[in-house]
């Protein structure tokens, strides 16, 4: 386990280097920022002066050996933006975040696996059926859309939640977190379920599908034999035969309610990280944009990896070949 | 379902329980649509930075809501002699750490302004003109100049005063020069501003936090100079998504929003709990064509001429664009059509009428192509942003619409600001949508910065894509530009305008209207230069 | 989807003779050639690959329900779904014939119609805008049989690409396994991490503006997805006796592949499709919504939604809501097909 575990590290390190190459590269491409952050005032002297502060005026790969150098020192630079060291800024987002995923992948799975199940054991039947078609509603929106829909009836209409924001606050292990006041659970659930819907409705889906799959399956057939209750069936040999694709999926949906909540945290106005990287993007915040990214490797490969583990520990004869992937 | 979905919904329905509190007495929450990027004054001279700065920290010289200049700091302020300036100061102004405001934190302040690490738009913009400064007394500021400049006072309206005191500066031995005041003068960092340990001003309010993404508290500043800021405490929530704003103002989680989008003034108007304010802003709409290119980049179907460089397509395209339309159909009425590039009652702009927007004339444009050569038009793409100005990508593809029926087959390159000005700014563009706030409030930004033939060592030109030359117009811009006698100045800006819009230099197309909403228990009055300056809004009791 | 018990039951080979494979795979290849000709030519008009288009599809479905007919028309959902699903494509691929107006040409619009409600008529009358008009005075009708027709194409023509892609590289990841699962694996992850609008932005500023950067940005974002997706199902398949049966029979890898392991990683890979080929068009709605999506005088069905999301608290509710019931309406006739398909298909649910 533990070379597996130096190894996949080792490789991380790789991909980590080969996102910091090509994002540099992609963002020095898609414009220059200083058009966008100077002011429209400013004189051409300034503006090339502001060039030559931040380096620009020197060629690209120029420029890419210096952001390496210090990266190497362990410096990712400063925001362009913001003028704060790019790591620390994303860290100050990232709580908002985390809790937000968190919150979400609950409610996807909450929602999603119960009503899938119950849709496979019914499969063919109307509750099945409306199931599987009220799924469709939960990703065929957009989520900007959904969230606005949320606000206006929740909101505006029936005025039970608040619109946007992050709410109350409190200080847990050093990190500001809304979960666990009433205030700021309050301001989460909106977010929190639009950001699931989608996530819930396809776990529902592979739910019905593998829960289907697994009533034809000769286990079921002896167990049923045995006379063991259908609820016992259904919960403790069907679920955990359908959990596979299941987290597979939930890990990539983690990965992405982490890094990319883009469209949700702009919609609420969630001070996260998806924010952060929307805004970074918009005004080509290198240093910001390549730590990020550098970032969500780290999340993607830690969430990847723990999806593996689980793998072999639902299904012990799933050998991860070599022990190398 | 498991008990945290029930929790979630006990909370939901507790939430309901409770009535709808009222506007918290003394507190007011503001919707903002763009976020500053910091607290620190001098570290990014953009409007949300500027408009938060202005709250805490004051400059010499205020702007009242069109932009003439008002005494703030300064009592009053005339010319010394002919390349210089006299500030007088008031004597009664105290930072919020007790420190006293006088002459030298001025000259600290200028001092500060070019050093700012890691600037992405410093503020040399409006200092990088001073050759020298004393303080005959501490409350009598002299600011030279190489050069006769009138607009010395509008530029000390745009930055903020800092403490020296307050920063550790022994102002004994604090001397100005232009090449910097000396390695080992202390200045705060621009993190220092942020948490609030160096945000010491003179301003209407105390900056309590600054927190990016979650929002802004300020709280009064109980030892102002003038008149109490009429509001305990101030939270301004960095709401950017329009709609999102909009439901936060209606759902009662805000008081006042900026810049509700136009298609839901309607809404809030109709809504006798909302209120509504709307003024003309500094800010003129326009399109540029290339003068310079041939083949211009973007011009199809003309053999590589480029057509603009002819004065009768510029006009054909200038009269084909409906303004009236555009104004009534895309901004809602919202705007006014534009006939220069500074609205009427800014200074240097044309009364109201003298100058009015071009009428609408296909047929002449049409018959205007014909004679210059082009009866089946041409094709041509216009550049524009799609998330910079009001509408902007629309009032782009309604242009398209007018200049298509003219028998122009015009396209539309809408891309993200990110993009855009870079791309802009490479002449890629033979048209292009953008839009220009004048930050001094006269006619001199624009001109020089849009139509002054481009030269950098004269810093004219900034902005002029198009690349528009016209040595006549310039010796009158540059003759205003000496020029202290306000009267003469403006009557040279004016005749400048005249001169670029009489050649079809650009075509304006409106200025924008800056809406404010609120409930209907506050009130504000609306500004040009589009702040939201929570000071200024009465709290109606 | 492991189980204990799945032996050596390897699953049945998918019935059908070779003439019946040769068809499905020239109707398959026709559909993605003329996918991507209506691509490229952004809107022209083509009749010929439009019918090549129809027929190609109505091939394809003929060949995949041959012999499974009678289960897959089991119940009346079936009926009306597969009766919309052929409607909705029918006015997608013939939109230019059938649209009042056309919704891309700037000189038929006049924003003085802009925002019309339902039912009214343009300035002379000549025309009735049954589904109202966007602010551009585009009427919404035409502009979601033009908007359909382009979200369609687009999403199936990069789910379809998306998804090849994603099942070779899984499967090889899972099958080769060591070395090459782990490279595979990283640039999986590499690519997971990578966020859509980057994606758009820098094909955009590389590339310039238009349908196919859409589409290839479309198919960057989304097919390590797949790929992981596959290799997750496949690595459990591997695992089980009968590969290992196979394999000690001496069957050489392709027809172990191809044979056996392939046939076990479609069925939650069409779930995953059916609904993927919805968040496509989602996504691509999403990317217009950030300002980076089609260009924005051609319309998407994404990008009529995303432009009248601004209008929806204003009460101009036509401009988003009517494209957002013709999203619905495909993406739930789509995935009830789709569904369908997958229980008639499922070699696992035929005992």
């Amino acid at each position: 386990m533990l070379v597996f575990l130096l190894r996949r590290l080792a490789q991380s390190v790789f991909v980590m280097i080969a996102m910091m190459i090509v994002v540099f590269f992609g963002v020095y491409m898609i414009g220059n920022p200083v058009d966008i952050l100077i002011s429209p005032d400013a004189t051409p002297a300034e503006i090339d002066e502001t060039m030559a502060r931040f380096g620009f005026d020197q060629p690209v790969y120029v420029q890419f050996f210096r952001f390496i150098g210090n990266a190497l020192q362990g410096d990712l630079g400063r925001s362009f933006v913001h003028g704060e060291p790019a790591v620390q800024l994303i860290l100050s987002y990232m709580p908002a975040t985390l809790e937000l995923a968190l919150l979400g992948l609950i409610f996807s799975v909450l929602i999603g696996v119960p009503l899938g199940v119950y849709a496979g054991y019914k499969a063919d039947r109307w509750q099945g059926r409306a199931i599987m078609t009220g799924s469709i509603f939960g990703f065929s929106l957009p989520n900007f859309w959904v969230g606005m829909l949320l606000i206006l009836i929740f909101a505006v209409e029936l005025q039970w939640l608040p619109s946007t924001g992050r709410g109350e606050t409190v200080e847990v292990l050093g990190l500001r977190l809304s979960i666990f006041t009433a205030d700021g659970l309050q301001h989460m659930l909106l977010p929190a379920l639009t950001l699931a819907l989608y996530k819930a409705s396809l776990v529902t889906r592979l739910a019905r599908a593998g829960t289907q799959e697994a009533l034809v399956q000769d286990y079921v057939k002896f167990a049923r034999a045995k006379g063991l209750s259908e609820t016992r069936i259904l919960v403790v040999h069907v679920l955990k035969n359908i959990m596979i694709p299941i987290i597979t999926v939930l890990g990539l949906e983690l990965g992405s309610m982490i890094a990319f909540a883009v469209v949700t945290e702009t919609v609420f106005a969630w001070p996260g990280m998806g924010k952060l990287l929307i805004d970074s993007i918009l005004t080509l915040d290198r240093p910001v944009i390549v730590s990020y990214l550098m970032l969500t490797v780290i999340i993607f490969i830690i969430i990847n990896f723990t999806v593996d583990v689980i793998y072999t520990l639902l299904d012990p004869r799933v050998r991860v070949k070599g022990s190398a992937a | 379902m498991s008990s945290p979905v029930i929790r979630g919904l006990a909370v939901a329905a507790l939430a309901a329980a409770i009535p709808a509190l009222p506007l918290a007495a003394q507190e007011l929450r503001i919707g903002l649509a763009s976020e500053p990027s910091s607290a620190d004054p001098h570290f990014h001279n953009l409007g949300p930075n500027n408009q938060l700065r202005r709250n805490i920290f004051e400059s010499l010289v205020g702007t009242d809501e069109a932009q003439q200049l008002t005494p703030l700091l300064a009592e009053s302020w005339e010319p010394a002699s002919d390349t210089s300036w006299q500030f007088n100061l008031r004597t009664d102004v105290t930072f919020s750490d007790g420190s006293p405001f006088d002459a030298y934190d001025v000259i600290y302040t200028v001092c500060r302004i070019p050093g700012v690490p890691d600037s992405p738009s410093l503020f040399t913009t409006y200092t990088g003109g001073i050759t020298g400064m004393e303080a005959p007394d501490p409350h009598t500021l002299i600011v030279h100049s190489a050069e006769p400049y009138p607009l010395m006072p509008t530029e000390f309206s745009t930055f903020g005063i800092i403490s020296a005191r307050a920063n550790g500066v022994d102002v004994s031995t604090l001397e100005f020069s232009a090449e910097g005041c000396g390695e080992d003068l202390p200045v705060p960092a621009t993190q220092a501003f942020n948490d609030g340990s160096a945000a010491i001003g003179t301003g209407p309010f105390l900056l309590e936090s600054f927190r990016r993404g979650e929002g802004i508290e300020l709280v009064r500043n109980p030892d102002y100079w003038g008149e109490a800021a009429p509001w305990e405490r101030v939270t301004m929530l960095p709401l950017t998504s329009e709609g999102p704003r909009v439901a936060a103002l209606i759902a009662g989680d805000v008081d006042f929003i900026e810049n509700p989008p136009l298609q839901d003034l309607e809404r809030l108007r109709a809504d006798d709990d909302l209120r509504v304010v709307q003024g003309i802003s500094n800010r003129v709409i326009y399109i540029h064509l290339d003068h310079a290119q041939v083949p211009s980049p973007m011009i199809t179907g003309t053999d590589g001429a480029n057509p603009l460089q002819d004065i009768r397509v510029r006009e054909a395209l200038t009269i084909a664009i409906n303004r009236d339309a555009i104004v009534e159909r895309i901004m809602g009425g919202v705007a006014v059509a534009a006939g220069e590039l500074l609205p009427p009652g800014m200074f240097g702009a044309h009364e109201d009428g003298d100058l009015p927007p071009r009428g609408f004339d296909a047929e002449r444009a049409q018959a205007l192509l014909a004679e210059a050569g082009y009866p089946d038009g041409f094709g041509i793409t216009i550049g524009t942003p799609n998330d910079r100005y009001i509408n902007d990508a629309q009032v782009a593809q309604a242009v398209a619409q007018m200049w298509s029926r003219i028998g122009v087959a015009t396209e539309i390159d809408a891309s993200t600001a990110s993009t855009f000005f870079s791309r802009r700014n490479a002449f890629e563009f033979s048209a292009y949508l953008a839009g220009w706030g004048a930050g001094t409030g006269e006619m001199s930004s624009p001109l020089r910065a849009l139509l002054a033939t481009r030269n950098s060592d004269l810093g004219l030109g900034g902005t002029n894509r198009g690349q528009y030359s016209n040595p006549e117009m310039d010796a009158v811009l540059l003759e205003a530009l000496r020029t202290v006698d306000d009267d003469a100045r403006e009557a040279l800006l004016r005749q400048a305008s005249r001169m670029a819009m009489d050649d079809y230099a650009i075509i304006p197309l409106h200025y924008e209207v800056t809406p404010w909403a609120m409930r209907a228990a506050v009130d504000y009055t609306p500004r040009a230069d589009q702040y939201t300056l929570p000071y200024l809004i009465s709290s109606g009791e | 989807m492991s189980t204990p018990e799945t032996t050596l039951a390897s699953p049945p080979a998918v019935p059908g003779g070779d003439t019946w494979r040769r068809i499905n795979m020239a109707a398959g290849l026709a559909v993605a050639a003329s996918l991507a000709i209506l691509l490229t030519l952004e809107g022209a008009v083509l009749l010929p690959a439009r019918v090549v288009l129809l027929v190609g599809l109505v091939a394809l479905a003929a060949g995949l329900l041959r012999g499974r007919a009678r289960k897959f028309f089991s119940g009346p959902s079936a009926y009306v779904a597969t009766a919309s699903l052929l409607l909705l494509a029918f006015l997608a691929i013939f939109a230019t014939e059938i649209s009042p107006q056309n919704p891309y040409d700037l000189r038929q619009l006049d924003i003085m119609d802009g925002r019309q409600p339902p039912g009214s008529t343009n300035f002379d009358g000549s025309m009735t805008y049954h589904l109202g008009t966007d602010e551009q005075g585009r009427d919404i009708l035409s502009g979601i049989l033009y908007g359909l027709r382009v979200s369609l194409s687009v999403s199936i023509f990069a789910t379809l690409a998306a998804m090849a892609i994603g099942v070779v590289v899984g499967i090889y990841a899972a099958w080769a396994g060591g070395r090459t699962d782990a490279i595979l694996m990283r640039i999986v992850d590499f690519q997971l991490s990578f966020p859509s609008i980057l994606v758009a932005l820098m094909l955009m500023a590389a590339f310039g503006r238009g349908l196919d950067k859409i589409v290839i940005a479309l198919i960057i974002v989304q097919w390590a997805y797949y790929a992981r997706t596959v290799r997750g199902t496949a690595l459990s398949e591997t695992a089980k006796e009968y590969i290992d049966a196979a394999r000690g029979l001496g069957l050489p890898a392709r027809r172990i592949v191809f044979g056996h392991l392939l046939p076990n990683c479609i069925p939650p890979l069409i779930v995953i499709s059916t609904v993927q080929v919805a968040n496509t068009i989602v996504l691509e709605s999403s990317l217009s919504f950030l300002g980076v999506g089609v260009p924005i005088t051609q319309p998407s069905l994404g990008l009529l939604i995303a432009n009248g999301y601004g209008y929806m608290l204003s009460g101009q509710y036509w401009m988003s809501m009517y494209p957002g019931v013709a999203l619905l309406a495909i993406v739930a006739s789509i995935n009830m097909v789709g569904d369908r398909l997958r229980d008639t298909l499922n070699p696992r649910l035929t005992r």
